[in-house]
């Protein structure tokens, strides 16, 4: 089923084009209503259960695994994409003459914990750049990951599609040659989840991390770790009373534990069940899912090819082909980087509302935009050349 | 003296809510700035603006002053656990050596050093509550320097029994404690913006404290205080806004150094533009009263628990020896305290049970009549 324009759910006005989901995700009006509601639950804090510490919590597991096929006992919790990161990055070794490899630009929080596990222990940080001397960059960058991966390598970690340009790397290939040399494979799945189909089975990362502000329209504060056996039994870096055994009995809080509640949940940040946040990450995993992912990537490739179509050869903009981007996220490149800044002060001063990271001009479309935004953003990048 | 504050909040009539060491209410002004805060993400702002940087650091200040630190100590942390995590990845831990902690301290703060012992194969040391009903806070406090020793590599408490508001010398611990070489560790979780508290004065190496309790804040954003030794130490989660020159957002260069002070340890996302408004407004507020004054008009309310002692329906400790806003009743024994809890609920009284202990914690919002509400309810369960 074709999506229409769900702009409608949203309360963005009707001159702005927003095109910048990449950045954060704009509030529905239902998840607004559910943060209001949360926020409201402690005017007069309720009789505090522990149900009610549990339930909204153990939901938003299995939401969050439905989307990525992957079962609710591996999802943890987590504030942001570092502490999701600083879980496979606590437990994994490395040794001298040891590689961590990563594309190169890669997030910051994704990069600095290996940078400073690779500093400290002598091993090598092995950023790939993006090839610049290549037809088809998607194909070449894929190909220079995979030679970079050698017997030395500790731990391969990367984003399902780059943040700068929205490249899309070959998850399974990637993944095998790190199960095959042993790595620890880590996946951000921040820039893709909600909008791109992720299949935990088919990808088998050691470990997956995913903020929710951006392509969930979730709300700040409150991701997602989902963790492969092998970092499932690994020690947590902060204790918890809630993720102990039994801590479900608030009278007992006292008898100290040394287990920990089942699965993923020892990685659950303090204070997890928050009355905010839960339930409003609880609607937009609701309303993702109702919307279903590939129909996303379906709307968002046609309001794509408006775009292509409108900037036509004017200018000398160029785009990864369509096989090699994601539909939801990517890079308009310029003829002349170093204007970027200006170009998108003259966007914004006509609206419209996308990003520089790198050397692209970033921009990610959603459900809530329409043809229109994509023909005024085509308007108003030849209007700031010309 | 404080009137009662009743009308900053939106507590209904007829509800006696005397449970602030589980949970505040919030205040109206916080219920308005967390909405609007929300309703900012309708169309999204940018996120490191200077409204955000403001905001954050205006409170690191705010904070600071409340417990006598300079902002530069002041770190966001989701949790206690996340801050208490931070002295127990740093803190240097070695086979025969211990850590001291209250027995029935929060679990935590226990948890954080148990399994730190059991890697080092070093002694969890925790000190029980001695019987003394005259004065267990300070039979207790002795206990507990007792209890430190040469061997002793951190002492962790909370700053009052979380369960009855027992209050450890902490002048006199912190004062060991430095004497044998040992880190100081404080959970101020139950006390900060209720009551005093010194940082310059007792010296700890870090002090956390939650945000949902007595900073009227919102829940899963607090603080802690990072003491100057453990300053320089390594945060365990990488955070890219930590890093100095993390303003450049478009640029992608890496940056090796830190944020000034304790500002790498904030958690990951911490420009909440929900809870740190939030968070804000709780802070001026109990600021603004002062937390002598709270001390002072808790005390008057728990003058109307004494004929409920007198008459030996239950017992308290004295009043030296616990803080005003939260008092631990112990009921005749043979009595179920849960079925007093519920009990007190069907009655609109709300307190926790902790342990042993009826758990009562007033604020300025109670009244003479919350209490009274309560030994009349206690009464009646209890005849």
């Amino acid at each position: 089923m074709a999506l229409d324009c769900q702009r409608h759910l949203f309360s963005l006005p009707a001159d702005e084009h927003y095109i910048n989901c990449a950045y954060m995700g704009p509030l529905m009006k239902s998840v607004e209503a559910a943060g209001i509601a949360g926020v409201r639950r402690k005017v007069v804090p309720r009789t505090i259960v522990p149900r009610d510490f549990f339930t909204e919590c153990e939901q938003l597991r299995q939401r969050f695994g439905t989307l990525v096929n992957a079962s609710a006992g591996r999802v943890a919790l987590v504030p942001a994409v570092s502490y999701g990161v600083a879980i496979g990055s606590h437990n994994r070794k490395l040794r001298r003459g040891q590689n961590v490899v990563l594309p190169g630009e890669e997030f910051p929080s994704n990069v600095y914990a290996w940078m400073d596990h690779c500093a400290r222990e002598g091993a090598e940080l092995r950023l790939v750049p993006r090839p610049t001397d290549a037809q088809r960059v998607g194909a070449a960058w894929n190909a220079r990951l995979l030679e970079a991966i050698d017997a030395d390598t500790a731990a391969v970690t990367l984003t399902a599609v780059h943040w700068t340009d929205g490249t899309r790397f070959d998850l399974e290939a990637i993944g095998r040659r790190a199960r095959e040399v042993g790595a620890l494979y880590v996946v951000d799945g921040t820039q893709s989840i909600g909008a791109l189909a992720f299949d935990w089975a088919r990808v088998q990362p050691d470990l997956l991390v995913c903020a929710s502000y951006k392509w969930l329209l979730g709300p700040y504060q409150l991701g997602f770790a989902v963790l492969g056996d092998q970092l499932l039994n690994a020690a947590p870096f902060e204790h918890n009373w809630i993720n102990r055994e039994n801590s479900e009995d608030f009278a007992a809080l006292v008898d100290y534990r040394t287990g920990y509640q089942a699965g993923a949940r020892r990685f659950d940040v303090g204070e997890h069940s928050n009355p905010i946040t839960v339930p409003m990450l609880l609607e937009s995993l609701r309303q993702i899912l109702a919307w279903d992912v590939d129909a996303i990537q379906v709307y968002c490739a046609s309001l794509g090819r408006v775009l292509e179509e409108a900037l036509g050869e004017h200018g000398g903009f160029t785009l990864n082909p369509p096989a090699e981007r994601g539909a939801h996220l990517f890079g308009v490149r310029v003829p002349h980087p170093e204007l970027i800044p200006a170009i998108l002060a003259q966007l914004a001063a006509r609206k419209v509302f996308v990003s520089q990271r790198g050397t692209s001009v970033r921009v990610s479309p959603h459900v809530y935009n329409t043809p229109e935004d994509m023909l005024a953003l085509a308007e108003a990048l030849k209007a700031a050349i010309s | 003296m404080l009137s009662c504050q009743r009308d900053l909040f939106s507590l209904p009539e007829g509800l006696h809510y005397l449970n602030c060491a589980a949970r505040a209410p919030l205040l109206k002004s916080a219920e308005a700035v967390g909405i609007a805060g929300l309703q900012g993400q309708r169309v999204p702002e940018p996120l490191l603006n200077e409204a955000s940087y403001r905001l954050s650091e205006g409170l690191r200040t705010q904070l600071g002053q409340l417990i006598n630190a300079p902002a530069d100590a002041i770190a966001f942390a989701p949790a206690a656990s996340y801050g208490l995590a931070i002295a127990a990845h740093n803190v240097p831990l070695r086979r025969g050596q211990n850590a001291v902690l209250p027995d029935g301290d929060f679990p935590s703060d226990v948890y954080a050093w148990m399994n730190r012992c059991a890697e080092a194969g070093a002694e969890l040391r925790l000190v029980p509550c001695p019987p003394d009903a005259e004065r267990p806070a300070r039979a207790w406090s002795e206990h507990l320097l007792e209890a430190i020793d040469r061997h002793t590599a951190v002492v962790n408490l909370s700053t009052l029994n979380w369960s009855d508001g027992l209050r450890f010398d902490l002048a006199a611990i912190g004062a060991r404690a430095r004497e044998v070489g040992a880190w100081f560790v404080l959970d101020g979780s139950q006390t900060i913006g209720a009551a005093p508290f010194d940082c310059a004065a007792l010296q700890p190496d870090l002090v956390v404290c939650v945000g949902h309790k007595w900073l009227l804040g919102p829940y899963q954003f607090g603080f802690v205080a990072v003491g100057e030794r453990l300053r320089a130490a390594r945060p365990f989660e990488q955070s890219w806004g930590n890093r100095a020159g993390s303003e450049d957002v478009a640029g992608s260069a890496y940056h090796t150094d830190y944020r000034p002070g304790a500002r790498r340890f904030d958690v990951g996302e911490h420009g909440n533009p929900i809870a740190l408004p939030m968070l804000n407004e709780g802070v001026q507020q109990v600021a603004g009263w002062g937390a002598s004054a709270i001390q002072a008009y808790c005390a008057q309310l728990n003058r109307r628990l004494e004929p409920l002692c007198r008459e030996e329906r239950a017992r308290m400790a004295p009043a030296d020896q616990r803080y005003e806003h939260i008092v631990g009743l112990s009921l005749p024994p043979g009595v179920e305290l849960p079925r007093i809890v519920t009990g007190l609920r069907a009655r609109k009284v709300h307190v926790s049970q902790r342990r042993t202990s009826l758990r009562v914690s007033p604020h300025v919002y109670n009244t003479p009549e919350d209490m009274d509400a309560l030994c009349d309810a206690l009464t009646a369960l209890l005849r």
